[in-house]
């Protein structure tokens, strides 16, 4: 398990990532349908799904900052509790 | 002496992501605003649709806020996450702006899109918001 899914894991982020992932897989089964019945062209369902890619990778990428700052989080309140400590002795 | 090891072996893996984390990009209110206000736009749009003419200039409006997005994030130091998404963000509301300068797209795309275009900002603008003050 890599430290940004554990730092998410903690914060309750993880849970927020899998109900959009699964928002995401909804959508593509909804662009299917549409595409089937025909209220949409081919070059339009093929851009909404590369859409999709996108909004994955959206998805993704603020997985990721939100375990930065998580981690900043942390790094400052070890450095404050230091500074406190060193200031007591 | 357990402890100190587990302590040296935790600092030597994550270095990286540490001195990483340590230096990102705090919160910025004007990024905030700028990914609110796409999603903002969007979500105002989705009922304009089914008018063509009313949708062309709100996907100019979107696609003006997007790109100025994309241009702020990038000038941030220690912003790769943001700068990311922005870029992704662009990408999906170009695609909307190309097709509506050539053809009539038909209205569920319009919806469709619009949609996307709508979670996309809602995530970016929710993890800025989480950035360190």
């Amino acid at each position: 398990m890599k430290i940004n899914e554990v730092l998410n894991q903690l914060n309750g982020y993880d849970s927020k990532e899998n109900q959009e992932l699964e928002t995401i897989a909804a959508t593509v089964l909804d662009l299917t349908k549409m595409y089937e019945e025909k209220t949409i062209s081919e070059s339009e369902y093929q851009e909404l799904l590369s859409d999709l890619q996108l909004e994955k990778s959206i998805t993704m990428d603020a997985s990721d900052l939100n375990a930065k700052a998580q981690l900043k989080f942390i790094i400052d309140t070890a450095i404050t509790i230091a500074a406190t400590a060193a200031k007591a002795i | 002496m357990k402890k100190l090891i587990l302590i040296v072996l935790f600092a030597t893996l994550s270095g990286c992501a540490m001195l990483d984390a340590y230096n990102m990009a705090g919160f910025d209110a004007n990024e905030y605003q700028l990914a609110t206000k796409v999603r903002s736009k969007a979500e105002i749009s989705k009922t304009d649709c089914p008018d063509v003419v009313l949708t062309r200039r709100n996907v100019s409006s979107i696609l003006s806020v997007a790109t100025e997005f994309k241009n702020y994030t990038a000038s941030i130091p220690h912003n790769e996450e943001a700068t990311n998404m922005s870029n992704s963000l662009l990408l999906e509301v170009q695609g909307l702006s190309d097709r509506y300068k050539t053809t009539t797209p038909s209205v569920p795309y319009c919806f469709t899109k619009m949609n996307i275009i709508e979670r996309s900002a809602k995530n970016i603008q929710f993890v800025l918001g989480v950035k360190p003050r």
